[in-house]
């Protein structure tokens, strides 16, 4: 065996990976080779460098890994929390819940509040309610609610029937009469006055006498001058009616807008106009009396009259 | 006088020369096992780290021992060239 063949099997001899014959002859040479003894010096020493250096695992890393291992399984063996106090009373009567039973009984418990929800919501709906409590009565406040009827229940009670008008909306011709009354109605009752000006220009297309009264009772009563405005141009159309002409009169003398009481003396006396009945014609001398102060009004009254040559000297 | 000035420091924790050997060694270990191949750094940390037999670790690779043992010597020729100066 030379140098080379000795160096090169130095780490294996090293490692004592070599047969007894190499090792045998490897040894026999390095007695007798002072060169191959430093390569053997060498090669210790870096041998041991790495084993002193070499430190990839952590010292501590066995410690720390047993301290894992016991938390772990202390964590594991820990025992479990107690049963709910509730299982345990189930338990008494000899009924265990697993599980699915317990799904089964939280979905049979939302199906009931749905239930009860949609009953109670229902039943709110409905005129003629008995249920007073105080989430109920909050939740009919609004304002197409209205009070029906009071009775005193107890010291500090009260029984409350409460109509609740429902929104629906309605389409159809004007002729259909559920239609012609909602819309009487609207021009008498509702609340907003757009609402009513727009009822009594559909109205005004209209015939018959009941139309004629809600005219008149617009024109007498109605708040909003615009309102009462429309329900002249729809009187227009019953100028000979006495009931009208007892409106207009009470218009002229009672209104306080002069543009309704300018619009009523037009319809009353219209410029022109021929065979003034002797009834209008006292009427209108009323009228002079009775609005002194209003200029429009006393000149169309004073025309009017001056065509039936009538004696000034009389007003 | 502190006669202890003047007594060598044995401990090489405390030794900042050593120190700084020691941590130079150690970057060059660390270095040299990185531009092993996978498989010479395997066999070599087998044999040398926790010493297994070449014929073990040839059956743990699927290898014959003579294959493992080529293996260990191409690494430990890269670990002595690359140590050679710190010995």
């Amino acid at each position: 065996m030379n140098c080379h063949a000795v160096q090169t099997e130095l780490s294996a001899y090293l490692y004592g990976e070599l047969d007894f014959a190499s090792e045998e002859a490897l040894e026999t040479h390095l007695a007798d080779c002072a060169f191959c003894q430093l390569a053997l010096a060498r090669e210790k020493a870096w041998h041991t460098t790495l084993n002193s250096e070499y430190r990839d695992v952590p010292l501590d890393l066995l410690s720390t890994a047993r301290q894992n291992l016991r938390s772990s399984l202390t964590g594991e063996s820990a025992p479990k929390p107690a049963r709910a106090p509730w299982r345990n009373w189930m338990g008494t009567f000899g009924f265990s819940p697993t599980r699915w039973s317990l799904q089964v009984a939280a979905a049979s418990f939302l199906v009931f509040v749905g239930f009860a929800g949609a009953r109670l919501i229902d039943s709110n709906s409905l005129p003629g309610a008995s249920e007073a409590n105080g989430t109920l009565a909050a939740s009919v406040l609004g304002s197409s609610s209205r009070v029906r009827d009071i009775q005193s229940n107890g010291p500090n009670g009260v029984r409350l029937i409460v109509e609740q008008i429902r929104e629906q909306e309605v389409n159809g011709s004007v002729e259909d009469d559920a239609i012609r009354q909602l819309l009487l109605n609207a021009s008498r009752e509702s609340n907003d006055p757009g609402i009513r000006v727009d009822s009594v220009e559909i109205l005004n297309s209209q015939n018959g006498s009941d139309v004629r009264d809600a005219l008149l009772y617009s024109i007498r009563h109605d708040a909003n001058a615009a309102v009462r405005l429309k329900a002249l141009e729809g009187l227009s159309r019953f100028p000979a009616d006495r009931n009208t002409r007892d409106a207009l009169k009470f218009v002229l003398q009672h209104d306080a807008n002069p543009g309704v009481r300018s619009a009523a003396i037009d319809l009353l006396a219209p410029s022109g106009r021929t065979g003034i009945t002797p009834d209008l014609a006292n009427t209108l001398v009323e009228i002079m009396r009775g609005s002194p102060d209003d200029d429009y009004v006393h000149a169309r009254c004073f025309e009017v009259l001056r065509t039936l040559n009538t004696s000034l000297d009389a007003y | 006088v502190d006669r202890f000035q003047f007594v060598p420091e044995q401990r090489a924790d405390v030794d900042p020369q050593r120190q700084l050997m020691s941590a130079e060694v150690n970057t060059r270990i660390q270095q040299v096992l990185g531009e092993l191949t996978p498989r010479e750094r395997v066999v070599f940390e087998m044999r040398h780290y926790q010493g297994m037999r070449l014929r073990a670790i040839g059956e743990s690779l699927g290898v014959t021992e003579e294959a493992a043992k080529n293996c260990l010597f191409r690494a430990t020729q890269k670990m002595r060239a690359a140590l050679g100066d710190f010995v």
